[in-house]
């Protein structure tokens, strides 16, 4: 090849190096800054991933909602889910659709996937947050923490995410009302 | 010709011409019928080789360590540092296209830096932001943006990279294949390196391993890829693509000298041996299925490519074989034969298991056999080697065959081993005669 071709080319395919992360980037921050703020229960488990560290695999609850009269759900189809706050303050889905909702003020709809129907008229949904990355020894304790309150009847751990326009960024996770990261640095004192 | 025998031959031609055995123009012509032989410059071989696993472990040392997790930083500045090394390779990558061209070990270390910090850039943002797991698109998204490195540098690594990571991408869809199909166009992106490289003969080492690379890609591709709408169909598919290997490997490439150059008839020979192997046993007739299950609902196109698949690779395999039998290279129509001798598996065994079980045993039984006498009569260690290999793993799988029973199991044994005292006794009585 020649030199002002590999040039041309190599340019380009550096732009889209940078462009894509850049994108990705781009993306969860605006969700973090206009997006709406949702409450969900979850707990936390603590895993690894050989690329991107160690994070709590976080089980999310309120994956249930009543499916509209006729309408089929295949597992795995993507879906919006309808979001609201319930009277506890976290969120709940009021219903399921497969087009995107547009009429909803502040864009309070989520995308997630089918994971199971039922007889009793529910969809079971998977979020798509399951992990929340955590420096490297605090992801164990993390999970330990969790365990430590969960035992106490109440189940005190809740992700906080940001929902803008279908797409859902995590905030934080909260123990007890406080951020894991900072409940963990007041332990290790 | 291999070429450690032309330079020996090289080497004596002088004494050979001052002894007088040989006259300077027949010396002369020998040398203008071999051609010059390049010595392969170990030296630099070893530089790029320390240059390429210098730059992996650095790459990979990055990546470890943000996978630590540096909470301390804020989220803005840890995405300028998920930037930061990407940044920089590119800036690495850039000065050795333009400024040092003609490094080999410069362009391989450096693009293979670069290819790991894109992957790290991708990961080091799934971490900040709590990026849900979505393993085939951070993969796709990785690969597809380090594949055209292998043509803008001109360098290997990013393309073996890319051919394991659309491999685990397939393989994360090996039960829906109508994702996983997508891993043929895939391939056939950097198939043209593939081609370039084996145009190259100054590194040949290049084209060795990629061809390794891309056996394995093919032979995981075709796993993740079959449909499992037909039942049994791994049967031929994998012994008809073991042996089109064999013979792809078996042809003749300048500058091949050994046989760890004929990657392909590597992959393709340990295929058809492991398929022939497992075909004695009873498992694979039993039932003729191997975890065939799909997410695809069962319809008639779902055996489609499976169907083109066999009839290709099948086919192929007959066309490959043909000329060896023409040429009558018994050693390697042996081996030509096993797609034939799995379609009649195929077709019998579900109803007469013992008898196709009985035939694959007298196949392994007879090649490793020939193999050793070939290897024998030709004196080649490495042949007698293979074939006494391939006969002790047919015994030791057969005397802890709990299917069948100790009579028969005890007369086969004495039986093979009669024949072996004779053949011994032969062979010897043969040498004898030659002393």
């Amino acid at each position: 090849m020649k030199k002002p071709i590999i040039a041309g080319v190599f340019a380009v395919l550096i732009m889209l190096q940078i462009a894509i992360p850049v994108s990705m980037i781009a993306k969860r921050e605006v969700t973090l800054k206009y997006g709406a703020a949702f409450k969900f229960k979850t707990a936390p488990v603590d895993p690894y991933d050989a690329f991107r560290g160690r994070y709590v695999a976080l089980s999310m609850e309120q994956g249930k909602a009543p499916a509209l009269p006729g309408l089929v759900m295949q597992y795995g189809e993507k879906v919006y889910a309808v979001l609201s706050v319930d009277e506890t303050g976290f969120a709940k889905v009021t219903g399921v659709t497969r087009t995107k909702p547009d009429d909803i003020p502040g864009g309070a709809f989520l995308e997630a996937r089918v994971a199971y129907t039922k007889e009793d008229g529910y969809v079971y949904l998977d979020w798509p947050m399951d992990r929340y990355y955590m420096e490297e020894s605090a992801a164990p304790r993390a999970e330990a923490l969790y365990w430590q309150h969960s035992t106490s009847k109440q189940r005190d751990a809740q992700v906080v995410v940001r929902v803008l326009d279908g797409f859902a960024v995590i905030e934080g996770l909260y123990i007890d009302g406080r951020r894991i990261e900072a409940v963990l640095k007041e332990k290790a004192k | 010709m291999n070429k450690k025998m032309v330079l020996w031959l090289y080497q004596e031609l002088p004494a050979l011409v001052g002894k007088g055995v040989l006259t300077q123009a027949s010396s002369d012509s020998l040398r203008a019928h071999y051609g010059e032989v390049k010595a392969v410059d170990r030296r630099s071989f070893v530089v790029i080789l320390c240059a390429i696993i210098g730059s992996l472990l650095i790459g990979l040392g990055i990546i470890l360590l943000f996978a630590h997790n540096w909470e301390q930083f804020s989220r803005p500045t840890r995405a300028g540092l998920s930037l930061l090394p990407l940044v920089m390779a590119q800036a690495l990558a850039l000065w050795v296209v333009f400024k040092k061209p003609d490094s080999l070990a410069l362009k391989e270390s450096s693009a293979t830096f670069l290819s790991l910090m894109v992957g790290s850039s991708l990961a080091l943002i799934g971490q900040t932001y709590n990026i849900p797991n979505d393993t085939p698109a951070f993969i796709l998204t990785w690969m597809l943006l380090i594949l055209p490195l292998a043509y803008l540098m001109e360098a290997s690594i990013p393309a073996v990279m890319y051919v394991f990571g659309i491999s685990a991408w397939a393989g994360q869809f090996w039960r829906d294949p109508s994702w996983s199909i997508l891993f043929w166009p895939l391939l056939a992106l950097v198939v043209p390196h593939f081609i370039w490289s084996l145009k190259q003969e100054k590194y040949a080492i290049r084209s060795t391993i990629l061809a390794f690379v891309m056996a394995i890609g093919i032979c995981s591709g075709v796993g993740f890829t079959r449909c499992r709408g037909w039942e049994g169909s791994w049967v031929v598919i994998y012994s008809s693509l073991a042996t089109v290997f064999y013979f792809l490997g078996s042809w003749e490439f300048h500058g091949i000298s050994t046989n760890w150059q004929r990657p392909f008839a590597r992959v393709g020979a340990f295929g058809v041996f492991v398929m022939m192997f497992l075909f004695t046993f009873d498992s694979p007739w039993h039932s003729l299925s191997f975890h065939d299950v799909t997410t695809l609902k069962p319809s008639a196109w779902v055996v489609v490519p499976d169907v083109v698949l066999a009839g290709l690779l099948f086919t192929g395999s007959l066309l490959m074989t043909y000329p060896y039998i023409q040429r009558r290279d018994w050693v390697r129509v042996q081996w030509g034969a096993l797609p034939l001798f799995a379609l009649f598996g195929y077709t019998f065994g579900g109803s007469s298991e013992g008898l196709v079980m009985l035939i694959f045993n007298l196949y392994v039984l007879f090649i490793s056999i020939y193999r050793i006498m070939a290897g024998i009569k030709a004196n080649d260690l490495g042949i007698t080697n293979t074939g006494m290999f391939m006969l002790s793993a047919l015994v030791l799988a057969r005397f802890f065959d709990s299917n069948l029973d100790f009579i028969f199991k005890g007369l086969v044994f004495i039986a093979v081993g009669i024949g072996f005292l004779l053949t011994n006794i032969m062979v010897m009585r043969k040498k004898g005669g030659a002393a």
